[in-house]
């Protein structure tokens, strides 16, 4: 078998005195490219593009300082909750980019920008939950946080009414959902980009808008361009109706969550694993993540959100 | 006798018109797909994975070469869950030197070579290929090959073989695979 590539410069008769001259196929010769400078070009090429692929967004990976074990029955006979938290390693503030969110703030007044927005960073949760008992059991992970003015945590989120035991519960900002677990077996599953990012934005709709968390986590505003703060939430006080307050909030003031809270609930006894994937979209990320909290302390910025409660109005300075 | 004597002029006459096909020699360039492999332990942790080869350079001999090379492979972490069903790229490049013996229209060579390597992410980091932070690592790589030199003087095929070491990345080896086109101006 003859293997044989007709590109390139094979002899081709370039006068009539030759044999087998064709006017047509030398004047398409001579304004032709050569085969080798398609080669280079097609090499530049490809480098370029494998160059340009290796800058992209790549992921980075923040294994869980420890596992949550949980389910285990206390004295009380009582199933014992797993609670995880992880600061998510950001660089301190440089002063260009104090300089950048101040001239925000100014246009934005009397509007609060945040450091770390929400666009800023791509955020995963990688989970698995392994499940140490004999026989199958359920386990379900709610997805709580903080960004850099407030910190949530349903339980101290009280909307009902006094003395209604009937009440649901304040959700959290995502999960919750009863997942199956065989005996002996593991389940992996991840809270999504679109869930965090999601999530982001209810909680600073909560925080700072005082949107109802139950409204906050059942629409979606994943693609919302703003919204409007709202006067406090009052539950004690009959046919209270809220008004809004001050400016719309809009996307490029949302506050992202830089604080990952998880609450682990199996109904037997499990033990959850994560890792948080991030795509540092804005560079912001230290690259030693984790370590830097003992090797470079100074270089992490330190964020110090306020606990919210029913009725907080003001953000605190970032 | 004179059989034996007959055969063997034929032969001999064969031989003589067999001169080895005509190959251009000076700068080539060269563009190759193929696959990475790890070896054990780090196969553990990384799959199997597509590559992309470049290579760059100029016959300085008939027999001897110096180039330098660019190849990127993609693999999925197999670390323990989490994460599950991630992947990551890695990028190498380096100047390397190839010998070679032509056979007619066959070549054989051995080439080998040092650079550096960058991994896209931290994710081996769980499994200590990666320490924090870090992203690259020097390279060594060494290998051989065949090639086969096609009617047209300035077109060769080949599939080659390297063997490569990152010492960086808790000194993972592994194979890196190809079939190539190499264009010789």
């Amino acid at each position: 078998m003859r293997l044989v590539v007709i590109t390139g410069d094979l002899p081709v008769p370039s006068s009539p005195a030759e044999p087998g001259y064709s006017p047509h196929r030398a004047s398409r010769r001579a304004g032709s490219w050569p085969a080798g400078r398609l080669m280079t070009c097609g090499l530049v090429l490809v480098a370029g593009i494998m160059g340009s692929v290796g800058c992209a967004n790549d992921p980075l990976y923040i294994p869980a300082p420890m596992t949550i074990e949980a389910g285990v029955a206390d004295m009380t006979g009582a199933l014992s909750q797993g609670k995880a938290s992880l600061q998510l390693p950001i660089k301190t503030e440089t002063a260009a980019d104090m300089k950048t969110r101040a001239a925000l703030a100014t246009k934005l007044a009397p509007i609060m920008v945040p450091y770390v927005k929400v666009g800023d960073l791509e955020v995963e949760i990688e989970w698995t939950v392994k499940n140490l008992d004999m026989k199958p059991g359920q386990a379900k992970i709610e997805l709580n946080g903080a960004n850099e003015f407030f910190s949530y945590d349903p339980l101290l989120v009280k909307l009902a009414p006094p003395n209604d035991p009937e009440a649901p519960p304040t959700p959290g900002l995502g999960g919750d959902i009863p997942i199956d677990v065989p005996a002996g077996g593991e389940v992996s599953g991840l809270f999504t980009e679109d869930q965090l990012r999601e999530a982001s934005i209810d909680l600073d709709q909560i925080t700072r808008g005082n949107t109802n968390p139950f409204r906050a986590e059942l629409t979606i505003s994943k693609n919302a361009l703003m919204f409007q703060p709202m006067t406090p939430l009052m539950p004690a006080v009959m046919d209270y109706v809220q008004t809004p307050v001050g400016p719309p909030i809009p996307r490029e003031a949302f506050a992202q969550i830089t604080r990952i809270d998880l609450v682990f609930k199996p109904d037997s006894h499990m033990v959850l694993s994560y890792n948080v994937r991030v795509r540092d979209l804005r560079g912001i990320m230290h690259p030693l993540l984790l370590a830097a909290v003992t090797e470079k302390p100074g270089e992490l910025q330190n964020f110090m959100p306020a606990m919210f409660t029913v009725g907080a109005t003001a953000a605190p300075a970032p | 006798m004179v059989r034996f004597a007959v055969v063997a002029g034929m032969v001999a006459a064969l031989c003589g018109v067999a001169d080895a096909r005509p190959a251009s020699t000076g700068w080539f360039a060269e563009g190759g797909l193929g696959a990475v492999g790890f070896l054990p332990k780090a196969s553990h942790d990384a799959a199997l994975g597509p590559s992309l080869d470049l290579r760059a350079g100029r016959d300085l001999f008939s027999w001897l070469s110096v180039g330098i090379t660019l190849a990127a492979s993609s693999h999925e972490a197999t670390v323990p869950p989490p994460p599950v069903g991630q992947w990551f790229q890695l990028y190498r490049g380096a100047a390397d030197a190839r010998v070679r013996a032509r056979l007619d229209r066959f070549t054989l060579f051995a080439e080998g070579g040092a650079g550096a390597a960058m991994i896209s992410s931290n994710v081996l980091g769980q499994v200590k290929i990666t320490d924090p932070g870090e992203r690259f690592s020097i390279a060594f790589q060494a290998g051989g090959g065949v090639e086969y030199q096609l009617e047209n003087r300035h077109y060769t095929v080949g599939l080659g073989a390297d063997g490569f070491l990152l010492p960086q990345f808790a000194a993972i080896r592994a194979i890196d695979s190809r079939i190539y086109l190499r264009y010789t101006y």
